[in-house]
């Protein structure tokens, strides 16, 4: 009931997205038809860093409780994180070239994801290769560097002299820097609608990682008992 | 139990990303009417916000894929098992 419900909000909530950016908000007169690349950019940028908090806690909580309930959050929120932190990257790079001129600079900002992009790789590098409860344990500290390094990407632009724009929304955003209305609805709804589809992912694929467990649980069973 | 899950998941899933390509190649013909850019100028980034969009639905697309090839290893993995079972009764 709940995935068919966050399946069906995505996806209008998607919908609505697309008409919003390609035929709604108004093109900002600098950065011409490109600045719309903002409306998935800045949401997939939340959700990656959403995604890294979230696989911290989890695995803080596991190492607390080694409830297996907890690894299975936090390996499915870096399975999504690392996908999102690509797209991150990605989405990045290509509007950097007619906003800055090149693909990729060292900026703070970017190299900061950049950093969180290892540190998924990371993760998911000590999971493969490290199986059981000393790998899940493994994971897990290094699953703490990129909570940390979250805030660290948010606070970038404010911290130190970055070519990345200044922060347009949260606590910490520049008031004379304000978007434009129709500008601010159109990221509410990108970042809603990214939001949406996260948890939705995260679900099936919380779900899905359930059954791989039990699934190596009774394949372990197997093979000791029988 | 599972296949009857995850097929479903994976019904879901590329019904959702069936339509929304499909809208996605609808729209970007309208783009430019929405405020009156030209589809010519050639510094409006356009290509960008194509590009964009592309890599955005590769990326998905192609983690649907890999969820869709680990669940076809679970299904053989539950059938070793269930063989394995069989031969010890």
């Amino acid at each position: 009931m709940i995935r068919s419900a966050l399946f069906l909000l995505s996806f209008v909530s998607t919908l609505v997205l697309i008409y919003l950016i390609f035929m709604w908000v108004p093109t900002e007169r600098t950065l011409g038809i490109s600045q719309r690349i903002f409306y998935v950019h800045v949401p997939i940028g939340w959700v990656g860093m959403v995604s890294i908090v979230v696989v911290g806690v989890a695995s803080v909580v596991h190492l607390i409780t080694r409830n297996n309930f907890w690894d299975a959050i936090a390996y499915s929120a870096a399975e999504l994180g690392i996908i999102f932190a690509t797209l991150i990257l990605l989405t990045g790079a290509i509007w950097a070239k007619p906003a800055w001129g090149v693909w990729w600079t060292w900026d703070p900002k970017l190299t900061t994801t950049l950093i969180l992009w290892f540190i998924y790789v990371g993760y998911l590098m000590v999971r493969t290769f490290s199986q059981g409860p000393t790998g899940r344990m493994y994971a897990s500290a290094v699953a703490l560097l990129g909570a940390i390094d979250a805030p660290i990407i948010y606070l970038a632009s404010v911290w130190w002299r970055s070519a990345h724009p200044p922060l347009n929304i949260g606590p910490l955003a520049e008031q004379e820097m304000s978007l434009d209305s129709r500008m601010l609805i159109t990221l509410f709804v990108a970042i809603v609608t990214f939001t949406v589809f996260y948890i939705y992912l995260m679900v099936e694929r919380f779900n899905f990682r359930r059954v791989e467990d039990k699934l190596d649980e009774v394949h372990q069973y197997v093979s000791v008992n029988l | 139990m599972f296949p009857l899950i995850y097929n479903n998941f994976l019904f879901r899933l590329v019904a959702f990303f069936s339509v929304l390509l499909g809208l996605y190649i609808l729209f970007p013909f309208q783009i430019v009417s929405a405020d009156g850019h030209s589809s010519n100028d050639t510094n409006s980034g356009l290509n960008y916000l194509f590009a964009v969009f592309f890599v955005i639905w590769i990326f998905f697309f192609g983690y649907t894929f890999f969820l869709t090839r680990r669940i076809k290893e679970m299904k053989k993995e539950v059938d070793f098992l269930k063989e394995e079972l069989d031969k010890k009764e």
